[in-house]
């Protein structure tokens, strides 16, 4: 394959990413590329939006989201590291221009090439791991943007079937909300807490001593009380573990 | 202006535009055309068999006998008793066809109201979608047959057993036909759940339901 | 019931710290969802139902003047009084007034939300009578004084014990034993005779039917009919919105409704009430009213609300809601709690008077995945955030911290000084341990968790650094 039949995708590192854990965006470069891809970071970028989106600031949400179709609109695919970002520029854009409807037209092409890392190498890279390994028994949260707006569940299962040495086992109630929701847990902490207490809970049930998700908001707030719980369970995002990046004591810090 | 005034009024202004009624009604019925699509699919089994299977499943827990003819309605209802260790005081249903069987050798009483009680009824239809029995109010005795006693025995004819609750409807004679006071459909016992969500059976009415499904 | 929605955050501070209600959450919550799931998975046709179910309430709104007139015109054939009340005043105005005609002492009632809704309480003690809750929880609440926590089973709140404790101090003849079947029993003897005597009986309706004029209601107790049947006198008060054009219709819901709400195919009685009692019958109500009332719903047809009119009170958004799972319902100091009332309070009382219920979601989506009407439950709270915003409503901290990540949200260079210096500047903060526990600004964070020390460097920052080394190698 010559470099101009590869897709050219534009990595969205996410704010959080960018701040906390770029180790997630560097495993999501490395998996881009290793599966055929033509990545490119444009410099241009910041946030999709999402928490004035959620805060009901629509005017600066539509601002923010103007922004970001400049400047990943000519790529062939926009891919992200979370699924509630790219949820936000998938599934509720859409609502964000329902005002401006001449704006439509490039907000629909945009959402429509917007992917969620998982769901991308998965579906439209066909991509399979191999060659990696960890040695871990891991336990899956699905956080609920990509669950339930991007459908995904078993593009992440899929792609760690073949990662050498990880082993799996489930987790109950995985499709139920960790607490965190953005600005949420911060606004309400008392109820993040109590929500994500027992979702800690479930997690050491498992006995697992890796937890694995698809978005850094929901592993900061689990790994974080887990840590804060003093149990010894490391979290990491899955691309960490499918691109052989998950070292060290994992997102929190637990284990170290 | 009236409240009826003002109601309908808030709905047209917020809906504008008005529709004929009979495209209202085209569309309507539009919406639950080829019912088969939502209804539980239950191909290769029986109305009878589907029909016995959810009575006694563990959600609806009634308890099912067939005989052959109604004539044999009483013993039936004897054995039942017997098997459930009651004494034979029992309320019948009046009017056809139970009225008529022969009841000689039970005690019968009009003292419904009493707690504890076992009461004979018949049933219309019965659905075999739910293991549903369905009742009407009307002159052959009181409705509250059906919700008081505490063992609760339906007699019900293998004939009028229907698929769903969609052919129910046309067998009541349409919308234009007067309609008894009450229409129920009844599946199993009373019941709650209303304390930590753990059910209970003879919550006010039924504990136990025994169905006579009567082949002829 | 008086509405406390205004006080949502001491409430949920109380119920945080109430072990009792805990336990019973955690008993009931979990128990409601794998009933439900496993019912669902059972009914392949499940989705065609929902689909259709959601077409049919969208059509009825649509029409909805035209099934309202052909409603009381059949339910007027079939024998009934008609009333129509657009507040909840004029509602309990005309329930007191009925009440009091037929010289009523005692009122037997079936659970039904909009009566809580509308107070029927009030109406039956301004009339001087004597209410009877019928339903098993309703009679709970009666007896503790509480409001209802949750719209199909309103004691949720409540552990057996507590229960207990509440029917050996309140019944007539204490139970039989603490165990749930002997509560339950209890309570049939407490009421039985009640259920008898009572003067009026007054119920909601799950459905009206147009084409016949028929109220239906759902129980699993059977206390519709007991309550229903002995009076002299039916009251049906319902919300106009739970008009369906014919039975073949209501067979679409009832397939969901019971499914949804308690994981059952369908309630044990499911009961179609066409009028007063007939000539010759055996037993029946000389007088059937139905009160069809508004109280908000036709302000909201129409708007971005007109959704939440499709809800048929199933419950199923609460019983999966980590919130209400976390809260339970009392927090939301209104008559419908969880995801459903975070909507409803605020279109049935103000913006104001509910400002946290739209924000104290996740916005995770399971409310809307496993509604049977499919209403989108998160974009319409996310929506009522939208008007809070413009009505000027949230704090002017939040709204100066928003303001400050926008402002640079829209400046890309500045956004990456900034985001560089405040990963080096939370670094810092760290002192070398690889968690923070304490931090200045991130009090709702570090109260309940660890922040993780971040990388050294931002993504953009390291990024930019390995291609800058990579053109030097060049």
């Amino acid at each position: 394959m010559t470099q101009s039949e590869k897709p050219r995708v534009a990595l969205f590192v996410t704010c959080l990413v960018n701040a906390m854990r770029p180790n997630i965006g560097f495993a999501t470069l490395k998996l881009l590329e290793d599966a055929g891809c033509d990545v490119d970071v444009p410099e241009a970028q910041t946030c999709c939006g999402q928490p004035a989106f959620n805060s009901g600031d629509d005017a600066t949400t539509r601002a923010i989201a103007k922004q970001l179709i400049k400047t990943f609109g000519d790529y062939d695919y926009v891919v992200v590291p979370s699924g509630s970002c790219a949820s936000m520029i998938r599934t509720h854009y859409r609502d964000v221009f329902k005002d401006e409807p001449h704006w439509i037209e490039q907000q629909s092409a945009l959402s429509a090439k917007t992917w969620e890392v998982l769901s991308f190498l998965s579906d439209v890279m066909k991509y399979q791991p191999s060659d990696v390994h960890y040695d871990g028994l891991a336990t899956y949260h699905d956080s609920c943007s990509g669950l339930r707006d991007l459908g995904v569940h078993d593009q992440p299962r899929a792609l760690l079937n073949g990662v050498g040495g990880l082993k799996m086992t489930p987790l109950q109630d995985n499709d139920a909300c960790c607490g965190f929701g953005g600005t949420f847990c911060v606004k309400y902490p008392d109820i993040s807490n109590a929500i994500v207490t027992d979702k800690t809970a479930r997690i050491a049930a498992t006995g697992a001593d890796t937890l694995l998700a698809g978005d850094l908001g929901c592993l900061m707030n689990m790994a974080g009380k887990l840590s804060r719980e003093g149990r010894e369970i490391k979290a990491y995002h899955t691309v960490e573990v499918l691109a052989g990046m998950a070292k060290g004591g994992g997102i929190g810090g637990a284990g170290e | 202006m009236s409240d009826r005034a003002s109601i309908l009024g808030a709905i047209r202004s917020a809906k504008r535009t008005a529709h004929a009624s009979e495209d209202i009604a085209r569309e309507a019925a539009a919406l639950v055309a080829e019912p088969q699509a939502i209804q539980p699919n239950f191909e290769g089994a029986t109305l009878l068999d589907r029909f016995v299977a959810k009575a006694t499943s563990e959600r609806v827990t009634a308890t099912v006998d067939q005989v052959a003819t109604m004539g044999e309605v009483p013993a039936a209802v004897s054995g039942y008793l017997q098997r459930v260790e009651q004494e034979s005081s029992i309320c019948v249903q009046g009017g056809a066809p139970l009225e008529e069987l022969d009841w000689t050798s039970f005690d019968l009483t009009a003292r419904l109201e009493e707690d504890g009680r076992c009461a004979v009824t018949y049933a219309e239809y019965g659905i075999a979608e739910t293991g549903s029995v369905v009742f009407k109010s009307g002159a052959h005795g009181p409705i509250l047959m059906n919700f008081l006693p505490l063992y609760h025995i339906v007699v019900l004819r293998a004939a009028n057993l229907i698929g769903y609750s969609e052919d129910l409807w046309p067998l009541l004679g349409g919308a234009n036909v007067p309609q008894s006071r009450l229409l129920t459909l009844v599946t199993g016992t009373s019941g709650t759940a209303d304390i930590e969500a753990r059910n209970v059976r003879g919550a006010h009415g039924p504990k136990h339901m025994h169905i006579v499904i009567v082949a002829d | 019931m008086i509405q406390t929605s205004d006080r949502f955050r001491d409430h949920v501070a109380r119920a945080l710290t109430d072990d009792n209600l805990k336990v019973a959450l955690t008993r009931t919550t979990g128990l409601l969802q794998t009933r439900r799931k496993q019912v669902i998975d059972e009914y392949a046709e499940y989705g065609e139902a929902r689909k259709r179910a959601q077409a049919i309430k969208e059509h009825t709104l649509n029409h909805l003047d035209h099934y309202l007139e052909m409603f009381e015109a059949n339910a007027t054939a079939n024998g009934a009084v008609v009333h129509w009340a657009q507040t909840p005043q004029e509602a309990r105005r005309i329930v007191s007034e009925i009440c009091v005609a037929a010289g009523a002492k005692t009122a037997t009632r079936v659970k039904s939300m909009l009566g809580e809704e509308i107070g029927i309480a009030e109406a039956l003690s301004d009339a001087g009578v004597e209410r009877i809750e019928t339903d098993l929880a309703e009679h709970i609440i009666q007896l503790a004084d509480d409001p209802p926590s949750h719209i199909v089973m309103p004691a949720m709140h409540k552990t057996h014990e507590q229960v207990a404790d509440l029917f050996d101090d309140k019944h007539g003849v204490a139970p039989d034993s603490h165990d749930i079947p002997d509560l339950v029993g209890s309570a049939r003897r407490e009421l039985r005779q009640k259920f008898l005597n009572a003067d009026v009986g007054i119920s909601g309706a799950n459905f009206l039917i147009a084409e016949t004029g028929a109220t239906v209601t759902v129980t699993n107790e059977g206390n519709s009919e007991l309550t229903c049947t002995p009076p002299k006198v039916h009251i049906v008060t319902v919300g106009i919105e739970k008009l369906v054009p014919g039975m073949d219709h209501a067979s679409v819901f009832l397939r969901l409704l019971s499914r949804a709400a308690i994981g059952a195919e369908i309630t044990q009685y499911t009961t179609f009430y066409n009028g007063p009692k007939r000539q010759g019958d055996a037993d029946g109500p000389e007088a059937y009213h139905i009160v069809l009332v508004d109280n908000h719903r036709t302000e909201m047809l129409g708007s971005d609300l007109e959704p939440m009119l499709r809800c048929i009170r199933c419950g199923a958004c609460m019983n999966h809601c980590p919130v209400y799972a976390a809260v339970g319902g009392h927090a939301y100091g209104a008559v419908y709690p969880g995801p459903m009332g975070s909507v409803l309070t605020p279109a049935l009382s103000s913006l104001e008077a509910a400002k946290d219920l739209p924000n104290a979601c996740t916005l995770n989506g399971r409310c809307k995945e496993v509604c049977p009407v499919n209403i989108p439950l998160p974009d319409m709270l996310r929506n009522l955030r939208a008007r809070q915003w413009d009505a000027n409503l949230p704090t002017r901290v939040s709204k100066a911290a928003l303001g400050a990540w926008s402002f640079l949200a829209k400046r890309p260079r500045l956004y990456h000084l900034v985001t560089g210096l405040g990963v080096h500047g939370i670094r810092l903060w760290a002192f070398g341990r690889s968690r923070i526990k304490r931090m200045p600004f991130a009090g709702g964070w570090v109260k309940h968790r660890d922040l993780p020390r971040p990388e050294k460097g931002s993504f953009m920052q390291q990024y930019n650094a390995s291609l800058h080394a990579t053109r030097n190698r060049k």
